[in-house]
């Protein structure tokens, strides 16, 4: 009997903190959330703007430009196949939504990552917060969104970005932390300043693991957009959330099949993007 | 209607049908024995007072990890015991050990028979790749489908989610062990056996249990889309809080379930340091 009253006061107290955090910040919440949900809406509706082929045809481009003519056919026809299962604008809905909260999640983990690694007092902090965030359960991210922004995109790009950013945070220190002493001593016997190591050797020595992060980032985005579907997400997580409701064998498996297709295409495309930046 | 798109799905779900209505005693054979050891599992974890179990679980903690996990195990389970969620814990506990424990005796021979035949290793690894890029939701329909609502589909979503893992990292492991050793082995005059049980075993032994612990951490990350099918828990909980917006209770099952994935993950990874340094030991012993 004690202990159902206990939790029943925490409930109470949380509930209250939880009005108290809504009432207090609601003005800076709801700009920020529009902010973002506009953001998404935006880049959404810019991708929707063209007739399919083209965003297929320049999808397939892309891919060409980063691991040559198998990928780019593969895409093409990846996304012709998500048009044709009638999940056109859902695939681009979580697509929109990948991106922005994988570009979120990248301004964050990057300099953050690039600090941890410089000095060694914040990458303390940083390690165990990390090992936190990559033990937490997918799902538990959502209860904080949804007290903070609410049903809607922004609560969405806000856990997928939280679940994103921990690998590409690690990996950008990790590489950075592999440069060689040697490297980075050249250069200061040549005079260079911090900044000027920093950018032109460091971050150039660590690229490819870098590159590694992101593509991390962007995977583990995906596969969190589709739970974020649960909080307004929208997109594909939104279709198989509805199907699994209602209990349809038949789109939750089609709404699977383009979220495989798009996380093949995601990971070929980033993982030869290297290639872009070679060639120049 | 539905015909005017093309839909792979509607002849998955043809097949869900048909096994649905000529398969149907075996699927409720299956869904039976889960949910009834689910049940013993439960009762078991819940007979002691929970006292007990907080003090076992961190002797357990202390002999394999040391003091900081123990205290921290003491701590974490008197939260879940005060928020009023112990039955939970421990069902979401059984639910895992369970479905975890199936995983792994499906993946550790499959890995074992992956590292071996190149063909199979072949077929299966792409299937692996769609097993893990599928969202968990969609292959939960069909479970339902076929095993009705509650903890048995939530075991069966889970062991299909926490496999891939264990056979990739047991594969491994068994394709990691040094071509010396298992020629060592066979101028000996081992046989197959011999070489698999006491050469590549143990010395895959650190990559199998890094394994073992992301089978239990993949488990673990299935608790709360159990919860949606109705396999109650801390998933339950977590999933009764978003959807009725009773964040209070959300919150506390939340926690629970992160306090539940950092023991389980402490506990595993320290056995693998563990096994790894026990060859260690052994070799300046004698």
């Amino acid at each position: 009997m004690k202990t159902k009253n206990f939790d029943l006061i925490v409930d109470q107290y949380l509930d209250r903190s939880v009005e108290w955090v809504d009432e207090t910040f609601s003005v800076h919440l709801s700009i920020v959330s529009g902010l973002v949900n506009s953001i998404v809406e935006a880049l959404n509706k810019l991708l929707l703007m063209p007739p399919f082929y083209i965003t297929m045809i320049l999808f397939g481009v892309l891919a060409w430009k980063t691991s040559g003519p198998f990928m780019a056919f593969f895409t093409f026809i990846g996304l012709l196949f998500c048009y044709v299962m009638n999940l056109w604008d859902a695939t681009i809905g979580t697509l929109s939504l990948v991106l922005v909260s994988t570009s979120l999640a990248l301004l964050i983990a990057i300099p953050l990552g690039i600090l941890s690694a410089l000095v060694d007092s914040i990458s303390k902090v940083t390690r165990p917060l990390m090992d936190f965030l990559q033990t937490m359960p997918p799902y538990v991210h959502l209860i904080p969104a949804l007290i903070l922004l609410g049903y809607n995109r922004s609560a969405a790009v806000f856990t997928v970005s939280i679940a994103a950013f921990p690998p590409a945070l690690r990996l950008t220190d990790l590489g950075i932390r592999q440069v060689p002493v040697e490297q980075v001593e050249a250069g200061r016997a040549f005079g260079a300043t911090p900044g000027q190591i920093l950018l032109k050797i460091q971050l150039f020595s660590a690229f490819s693991t870098i590159m590694t992060g992101i593509n991390q980032c962007l995977m583990i985005a995906l596969s969190m957009s589709v739970i974020a579907g649960m909080i307004g997400g929208g997109g594909l997580g939104k279709e198989v959330y509805k199907a699994l409701s209602s209990l349809q064998i038949d789109k939750s498996i089609d709404t699977g099949l383009a979220i495989v297709l798009l996380a093949i295409i995601l990971d070929r495309i980033s993982q030869g993007s290297p290639n872009i930046f070679k060639k120049n | 209607m539905n015909s005017n798109y093309f839909s792979i799905g509607k002849h998955v779900e043809r097949l869900v049908f048909w096994l649905n209505t000529n398969a149907s005693g075996f699927f409720d054979f299956i869904s039976d024995l889960l949910s009834v050891s689910v049940v013993y599992l439960e009762k078991a974890l819940n007979y002691p007072s929970a006292i007990w179990i907080i003090l076992f679980a961190s002797a357990i903690c202390w002999r394999i990890s040391g003091k900081g996990l123990a205290l921290f195990t003491v701590f974490g389970f008197s939260f879940c015991l005060k928020m009023g969620l112990w039955e939970q814990t421990m069902l979401t506990t059984a639910l895992v050990s369970l479905s975890a424990l199936l995983a792994l005796l499906i993946a550790i021979p499959l890995g074992i028979f992956t590292a071996k035949n190149k063909i199979i290793g072949q077929i299966i690894r792409p299937a692996l790749d769609l097993m893990q890029t599928m969202p968990a939701w969609v292959y939960l329909v069909p479970a339902v489908m076929l095993f009705g609502l509650g903890r048995s589909p939530a075991i069966i979503a889970t062991v299909i989610f926490a496999t891939p893992p264990a056979i990739r990292l047991t594969d491994l492991g068994i394709r990691q062990v040094p071509v010396e050793q298992v020629e060592a082995g066979r101028a000996f005059g081992a046989s197959q056996i011999h070489i698999l049980f006491k050469i590549e075993l143990p010395s895959a032994l650190p990559t199998i249990m890094a394994g073992v612990n992301q089978c239990i951490m993949f488990a673990l990350a299935m608790v709360v889309v159990a919860g949606l099918i109705g396999a109650e828990g801390l998933g339950g909980e977590v999933v009764g809080g978003l959807t009725r917006m009773m964040l209070g209770t959300g919150i506390r099952a939340g926690l629970s379930i992160v306090i539940l994935a950092i023991i389980f993950d402490r506990i595993t990874q320290s056995t693998i340091d563990l096994f790894s340094k026990e060859p260690k030991d052994l070799a300046t012993s004698e």
